[in-house]
């Protein structure tokens, strides 16, 4: 079989992501009429929409807010792998998420609002990712960096727990289900507090992917080829962890869409992050669409509440991540 | 034009000094090999003459101007550089990898892979010089250690730099892939570019490269043509009592392991 280009990579992402944002809203607990309820949606005041269109309505922030987290999170994850040169860099085995995790816990605690709730998570996954870098750098061992990152996230996952012990029992109900990495969105309002993070972050990365692909390839090479290779590393990381930072305040620390995504898109876009990096947005995107539809349309032994999405991507990147894993091996 | 280390002090970072005063220089148009024992110095020489390890006294110059005036991207076009390990994580292909150094010399933008059209001459060019096309669908870590070399040199030729510096790029290659090779920077001096080569073949060396320059502990030991430096004054500092000394039938010296 003929290796995919990049081109066709990037375009195949963008497919998916498109047919699971426009299957996704019509995937859920209730039924509802795609052409009524577009056409509802669309031309009536909210007032006098059928029922499918005020489901269509309420699910529609939700497929916004998970298109956006998958696309932050990949991101985050392809550039953690190839700054660190390691594939099993992740916003996770970093620390980065469960320290953004630990920020929006203590901004529940402390009685901060959804809108507060970043700062807090920006601050501590930013944190995370200065002290990785810190010990990794004294350390000198090339497995530093991830060693750095699995303490750390233990650190602050320790912290979580003490934050869990300590709040009231009001919060601890939401506090939970949150961790769990949920979606749930009444309205617009996650997605566009979390849009500027994104534009951040992305904008940051932007500028840099001729340098990532050389310094992906090796560190040694790529300054000798010109590039400021610690420049680019901190304002790569802090953009990873700002990316993750931002998705997990809004949507709880999701996991293996960052670990995952990068390992599915790589072989397709190559190396080359000006294809890599789009492609894992629009992969990821896709993918946390797909994942929240199945999370919504499936009866979890009769309970009424959606089960979390974090749980479904879990079950269904664990083992694909094995898999591709023993497939590499062979 | 040329690249020139004057009493150059170098270490790595927060460790000992390893350069204690270290002057050399590589002209156009010259091979010059750099020899010496394991710890003498000479990837320390060889990153310090890349720009990528800051002198600590002396300095380097490049064309009359201190190293580290220059901005980086002007010094990647003209200085080409090879570490002596280089092994990469994620599966590059022979082509792409190479593509990454044809873009340094302006070959392809961040879209390009190594099939665009203003990329595949230059990545072409460079893989037929270290007799590597065959190998440019491969993926790097799917080759053999001396193979994966070939490509990684030829990388590094895509640069089209005006100096090459290679830290032992001859390592695992077999005898004619070897000697092709150090005829292959015979023919890049002759075209005008200077070239100093870290080996451990002083025999080889002295067919191929100008000058030899012997490192040891730090320090120039001798710096001069093949025939003036292979003799036992110097050698032995370098080679203790391991080798025999003879004349090779061109009328080189040839240095023979001792039993």
């Amino acid at each position: 079989m003929r290796k995919p280009t990049p081109r066709a990579t990037v375009g195949l992402a963008a497919l998916l992501c498109l047919a699971a944002v426009f299957v996704a809203p019509f995937v859920g607990s209730e039924p509802v009429a795609p052409l009524r309820a577009w056409s509802d949606l669309l031309t009536l005041p909210r007032a006098a929409w059928s029922p499918d269109a005020a489901i269509l309505g309420l699910r529609l922030p939700r497929i916004l807010l998970a298109l956006l987290s998958g696309a932050g999170l990949a991101v985050a994850g392809a550039v953690m792998q190839s700054l660190l040169r390691n594939p099993l860099a992740s916003p996770y085995t970093l620390g980065a998420a469960t320290a953004a995790s630990l920020g929006a816990f203590a901004g529940v605690v402390l009685g901060a609002g959804a809108v507060a709730r970043p700062g807090p998570a920006l601050v501590l996954a930013v944190l995370d990712v200065v002290l990785v870098l810190a010990v990794a750098r004294r350390s000198r061992r090339p497995d530093g960096l991830v060693l750095a990152g699995v303490t750390l996230n233990f650190a602050f996952g320790a912290g979580v727990l003490l934050l869990r012990h300590l709040a009231r029992p009001t919060d601890l109900a939401a506090m939970e289900r949150w961790l769990l990495g949920s979606l749930e969105a009444v309205d617009a309002g996650p997605s566009l507090a979390l849009l500027p993070w994104l534009a951040v972050g992305f904008t940051l990365l932007a500028r840099r992917v001729g340098d990532l692909d050389q310094l992906a390839f090796h560190p040694a090479l790529a300054e000798a080829r010109g590039v400021a290779a610690d420049a680019v590393r901190r304002e790569g990381l802090l953009a990873a962890g700002l990316l993750t930072a931002a998705v997990v305040a809004q949507a709880g620390p999701i996991g293996f869409v960052g670990l995952l995504v990068p390992h599915v898109v790589r072989p397709g876009t190559g190396l080359r992050h000006a294809w890599l990096l789009p492609g894992c947005a629009l992969a990821g995107g896709g993918f946390l669409v797909l994942a929240d539809a199945v999370a919504r349309s499936l009866d979890w032994f009769g309970r009424t509440s959606d089960l979390p999405v974090g749980v479904v991507t879990a079950l269904l990147g664990g083992p694909a991540f094995l898999a591709l894993l023993l497939r590499r091996s062979s | 034009m040329a690249l020139a280390a004057h009493a150059l002090h170098a270490g790595w970072p927060d460790g000992p000094e390893v350069l204690r005063g270290v002057d050399l220089t590589v002209a156009p148009g010259e091979v010059v090999a750099l020899l010496g024992e394991n710890g003498a110095g000479k990837s320390t020489l060889m990153h310090a003459l890349a720009g990528l390890l800051a002198p600590r006294a002396g300095g380097v110059v490049l064309d009359g101007r201190p190293l580290a005036d220059l901005p980086a991207a002007d010094r990647a076009r003209r200085i080409g550089f090879l570490p002596q390990e280089v092994h990469p994580e994620f599966a590059f292909t022979a082509a792409e990898t190479v593509a990454l150094g044809a873009r340094v010399a302006g070959h392809g933008g961040w879209l390009d892979g190594p099939d665009a059209p203003a990329v595949r001459a230059a990545v072409e060019r460079a893989l037929a010089a270290t007799d590597a096309l065959h190998l440019a669908d491969r993926p790097l870590g799917e080759l053999s250690g001396g193979e994966r070399r070939r490509v990684l040199v030829a990388s590094v030729l895509a640069q089209e730099p005006r100096h090459l510096l290679l830290d032992e790029p001859g390592a695992m290659l077999d005898l004619p892939h070897r000697v092709a090779l150090h005829r292959r920077f015979r023919a890049l001096a002759d075209a005008g570019l200077g070239v100093l080569f870290v080996g451990h073949d002083p025999t080889l060396a002295a067919r191929f490269a100008d000058r030899l320059v012997l490192l040891h502990e730090g320090r120039v030991l001798v710096d001069g043509p093949p025939a003036e430096v292979l003799r036992p004054r110097w050698l032995d500092a370098v080679l203790d009592d391991a080798y025999l000394l003879t004349d090779g039938p061109d009328g080189l010296p040839v240095v023979v392991p001792r039993r």
